[in-house]
């Protein structure tokens, strides 16, 4: 696979303006420059300047070919769309370029929100100001499951849970280079023993150190929101909760829950936050098989994804390990 | 024997790069590249060796559940199984046993996929996932999913 021809600068900034004064009104950009956008994104940040006098620093974000995580623009730009405005740390969603007119691909512009997003920095930092981060990181979390997905005119299919493991398996299966049983074991295993969500919410996907913003001790935004999707909250936390990027040292999990608790409105049992530990190291480890096949098909070389199959049986010994902490048996007749 | 070893090689191959190479490349991509692939020669300088062994054991492992669990006899017996399941050689092999122990690998995970979900099942399982995590010797932090 490659990559569609990028347009150069000077181009790429006249199609912008002119997708931005679709409306009828004239933006003027200023401050053109080329960011690091992450391993699946290409970003660039600039200025906007409106003419009744509003300017704000914005970010492109487009797409690239051949990704590890597949992902659809329009919905991502739908999501942060029904944020604006709600009190959820999200960027403000500006436009949305389905048809790669800017970039040659699929792009979106949002406000560019300040803060550091740097993961090792966040898991770093001492005891004080990590926890203080992290209690943020538990209240920003809360307002995002708080939020009414339904009149944000966002929707649900049938059985969210399940289209979540339908969505993994089905990339699992086109990507996969070798059987992998016990991946595709686990896999049947989440299907048997899927909770039901204590509420349905809008579930960020990816949400972690390295996909927010922070200033100080208070998140600014949160980033990403490509894998955002209606599902169980406990998915989230369960994904933020994964030991290589755990908050664990700084606030424990149940503290976490009870501040997370009461910003949301509701609480999670614990239980299906363990289901969720599982889910997400299957999730990891799919995301890996992905990456390997990306590498392996030819359609990157970004070296970063040629030993990622590596990852997988880590994370297979820890689902593994997860399952055998609980009385998953015990559990299903409870319910 | 011959020195240097393959191991040998690899680490004095690493060593060059990482103290040579890399300073002199340029900030961004260049680095980012020369640094993953810093990484996977120390793995595969840690685990070049024992590919072997490991298919070796796997394959012991699973056939000695499979031939707990499968009749001795007949269609339904293991070897029988096996002779059904098409599987290709693997590509990047040398030596021809190895290849040969890959494939028989392939043939046996495959078999997995059919089988039901049994204590013994779930316990080999357990022993392959921790088998290859010493195996892959992957000692990279993660820097996210995306």
């Amino acid at each position: 696979m490659t990559q569609p021809v990028e347009p150069d600068d000077a181009q790429m900034q006249a199609a912008l303006a002119a997708l931005l004064s679709a409306s009828g009104e004239a933006v003027a950009l200023s401050g053109w420059k080329r960011v690091f956008g992450g391993n699946a994104r290409r970003a660039y940040a600039f200025d906007t300047q409106w003419p009744g006098g509003r300017c704000l620093p914005c970010i492109m974000l487009s797409q690239v070919a051949a990704k590890h995580v597949e992902s659809d623009t329009a919905a991502e730009y739908a999501v942060l769309r029904a944020l604006n405005g709600s009190g959820v740390r999200a960027p403000e969603a500006v436009a949305l370029d389905a048809g790669g007119t800017v970039t040659g691909a699929p792009a979106i512009v949002l406000e560019r929100v300040e803060g550091e997003a740097s993961a090792v920095d966040f898991l770093k930092r001492p005891a004080a100001s990590g926890r203080a981060l992290s209690e943020d990181l538990a209240r920003a979390t809360g307002e995002l499951h708080r939020f009414d997905w339904r009149a944000g005119g966002l929707n649900a299919p049938a059985d969210p849970v399940a289209a979540q493991i339908d969505y993994w398996e089905d990339d699992f299966r086109r990507h996969r280079l070798e059987p992998h049983p016990v991946l595709a074991w686990l896999l049947r295993w989440l299907r048997k023993h899927a909770p039901q969500p204590v509420r349905l919410s809008l579930v960020h996907g990816d949400l972690r150190p390295g996909n927010f913003l922070y200033q100080g001790d208070r998140l600014s935004s949160l980033l990403d929101w490509e894998m955002a999707h209606i599902g169980d909250p406990a998915e989230d936390i369960g994904w933020i909760y994964r030991a290589l990027w755990s908050p664990e040292r700084f606030l424990p999990l149940d503290d976490f829950l009870r501040i997370h608790a009461d910003y949301a409105g509701f609480a999670i049992p614990r239980r299906d936050v363990v289901y969720y530990r599982i889910f997400s190291e299957v999730k990891f480890a799919i995301i890996s098989v992905a990456a390997a096949h990306s590498f392996a098909s030819g359609g990157t070389s970004n070296l970063r994804h040629i030993d990622r199959a590596a990852k997988i049986p880590e994370c297979l010994r820890l689902a593994l390990g997860w399952i055998a902490s609980e009385n998953w048996g015990a559990r299903d007749a409870a319910t | 024997m011959q020195r240097p070893s393959t191991g040998e090689l690899l680490a004095g191959l690493r060593r060059a790069l990482a103290e040579q190479v890399l300073p002199a490349l340029p900030h961004g991509v260049p680095q980012q590249q020369m640094k993953a692939a810093l990484h996977l020669i120390g793995r595969l300088e840690r685990s070049w060796d024992m590919a072997s062994s490991h298919i070796e054991e796997d394959n012991a492992d699973i056939a000695a559940v499979l031939g707990a669990l499968l009749p001795a006899n007949g269609e339904g017996a293991l070897e029988a199984q096996l002779a059904r399941i098409a599987v290709n050689t693997p590509a990047g092999y040398n030596d021809p046993a190895l290849a040969a122990a890959a494939q028989r690998n392939l043939a046996l995970h495959q078999l997995l996929l059919e089988q039901d979900d049994t204590e013994l099942i779930r316990a080999l399982f357990a022993r392959m996932a921790a088998r290859d995590a010493i195996y892959v010797g992957d000692r990279a932090k993660e820097d996210g999913a995306g």
